[in-house]
């Protein structure tokens, strides 16, 4: 089959539009995602649960609905995957864990019932990193997810299997959760739009937290306006698609310093590349700085293993073995904070807000890169930066966890590649609706 | 686990955390430890975390720094 031809490559909207015309069923688009599946898992381990049965019910019912004239709106008929985090009710949702077991959820979580309700075909479960406490999916018990642009790298994390089930067609648009950024991490990494809505849009209630403070559900899509229509969705907001602002009204706000001071080569020509098209095109775009930037480390950390370390307290004291190795150091690591610097690390967090808020007062939006260097290798530890070798985890989470710090809004694009792996840039804005429009707007300059 | 310090400097946790982590056969939490304590000790010498009251500067005073 031509890609022109396949199904499983369009945007949802587009797929959308054709199913409302005729030229496209849903039930045929869910047999090309669940063909891809079958096709690719098994490399690419972006699944844990495939519910291929249910999905073809649900595909059946869209068509039904189409041809009775009912219409639920964008995602009806739609192939979506949810991360393996969130709750389905009779399917297990096991954290990529072995600790939790095969207990099928009770249950839907409410974006799970938001989901059904839009009329989606929800196609199974993905692949993370496990609890989500990581960033490049490898430590999970099924198999670390592969990037389906370079099978020898990582796909991101946590919500890896999320980002390679659309990069691989198995899925129209996903469901990934971020609490430094787990959505926008593997969006920059394969080269999706990663959008993480603001703090408390979309209810967590049903998904498996890590850090209640932090903690974010949102959509990994292809382009702005399929990321929009996922988060009407989820949010249950108004739908509304994206205007595209035109550049000239466009004000933006570079974060420079800390942000663009510890680049891959590929990253920084891909990124100031995007600004010189960006600034060609006739966006105002001034540089702004964040005193306390170099903090927020500190702050996500003092946060982050506090609160992931309380949730799984009674598990690691019961079953530590069950937990990969990683995973249990860093959890093992938040039962050694004390409570008063769980505290200061709160007020950290209140002065990191208003920095940003103060940043944003002028501008539409910041913009930084989406992550500070390509998709890395499967196993690599560290990767080297002008010849100074850093962390991989600290790497991936530098340019995201300031905005699960201060809870705004913030969504990745593609601007590459600038070889075989995708680049990405960052826009935060002040609200989610406002931002998917200037989003729109620099998705369309750089396309 | 063993009690925290009532009175804790960095070093002081530092030192409680790593012997508790061998105590409880965790080698590898244990040396991760100095690398948490950088962030401890970064959040308390952050100076969002003052008080004028307590004869501190304010966390608005930060571009000075």
């Amino acid at each position: 089959m031509k890609v022109a031809d396949d199904p499983t490559t369009l945007d949802l909207v587009t797929a959308g539009r054709r199913m409302r015309t005729g030229a496209l069923s849903a039930t045929a688009l869910t047999e090309a995602c669940l063909a891809q599946i079958a096709a690719r898992n098994d490399q690419l381990r972006a699944f844990i649960t495939v519910t291929s049965d249910a999905a073809l019910a649900a595909a059946r019912d869209a068509d039904n609905d189409f041809r009775a004239g009912h219409d639920r709106g964008p995602l009806q008929g739609i192939p979506v995957s949810l991360k393996d985090l969130v709750d389905v009710a009779g399917v297990p949702t096991t954290a990529a864990s072995r600790v939790i077991g095969n207990r099928p959820a009770a249950t839907d979580a409410v974006v799970t019932s938001r989901l059904k309700a839009a009329g989606a075909v929800l196609v199974g479960k993905t692949n993370l990193h496990e609890f989500a406490l990581g960033t490049t999916s490898e430590d999970t018990a099924f198999g670390a997810v592969r990037n389906p642009h370079d099978v020898s790298r990582s796909a991101g994390g946590s919500s890896g299997g999320s980002a390679a089930s659309i990069v691989a067609g198995m899925a129209l648009a996903t469901v990934g959760t971020d609490t430094g950024g787990s959505i926008r991490i593997p969006s920059a990494a394969c080269g999706l739009v990663g959008f993480k809505p603001a703090f408390g849009e979309v209810p967590c209630d049903g998904v498996v937290p890590l850090s209640t403070t932090f903690d974010h559900v949102g959509p990994l899509t292809r382009t702005v306006a399929d990321a929009a229509a996922m988060f009407h969705v989820l949010a249950r907001s108004a739908p509304r698609s994206p205007v595209v602002r035109r550049p000239s009204t466009l004000r933006l706000g570079r974060l420079r310093g800390f942000y663009e001071a510890r680049l891959e080569t590929a990253v920084k020509t891909g990124y100031e590349d995007a600004i010189a098209s960006i600034e060609k095109a006739g966006v105002a775009v001034t540089d702004v700085t964040m005193p306390h930037a170099a903090d927020v480390a500190a702050i996500y950390l003092g946060i982050l293993l506090a609160e992931a370390g309380a949730y799984h307290a009674t598990t690691l004291d019961q079953c530590p073995e069950l937990y990969s190795p990683a995973v249990r150091q860093r959890l093992e690591m938040g039962r050694y904070i004390l409570a008063e610097d769980y505290l200061r690390a709160r007020r950290g967090r209140d002065v990191l807000r208003r920095e940003i808020e103060r940043a944003l007062a002028d501008v539409d939006a910041l913009v930084l890169p989406g992550m500070a260097i390509v998709a890395p290798p499967l196993g690599a530890e560290t990767v080297a930066i002008d010849g100074v070798s850093e962390p991989v985890r600290a790497l991936m989470l530098r340019l995201t966890q300031p905005f699960n710090v201060s809870g705004h809004p913030a969504i990745v694009l593609p601007c590459g590649p600038t070889g075989s792996l995708p680049v990405s840039l960052q826009l935060v804005g002040a609200r989610s609706v406002a931002l998917l429009d200037v989003a729109a707007g620099i998705e369309a300059i750089l396309r | 686990m063993t009690n925290p310090p009532q009175r804790t400097s960095v070093d002081a946790w530092r030192d409680w955390a790593k012997a508790d982590a061998e105590r409880r056969e965790l080698p590898e939490v244990a040396a991760l430890i100095d690398g948490l304590s950088a962030t401890i000790a970064r959040l308390r010498l952050g100076d969002f975390n003052a008080d004028a009251r307590l004869g501190t500067a304010a966390d608005e005073t930060h571009e000075s720094r």
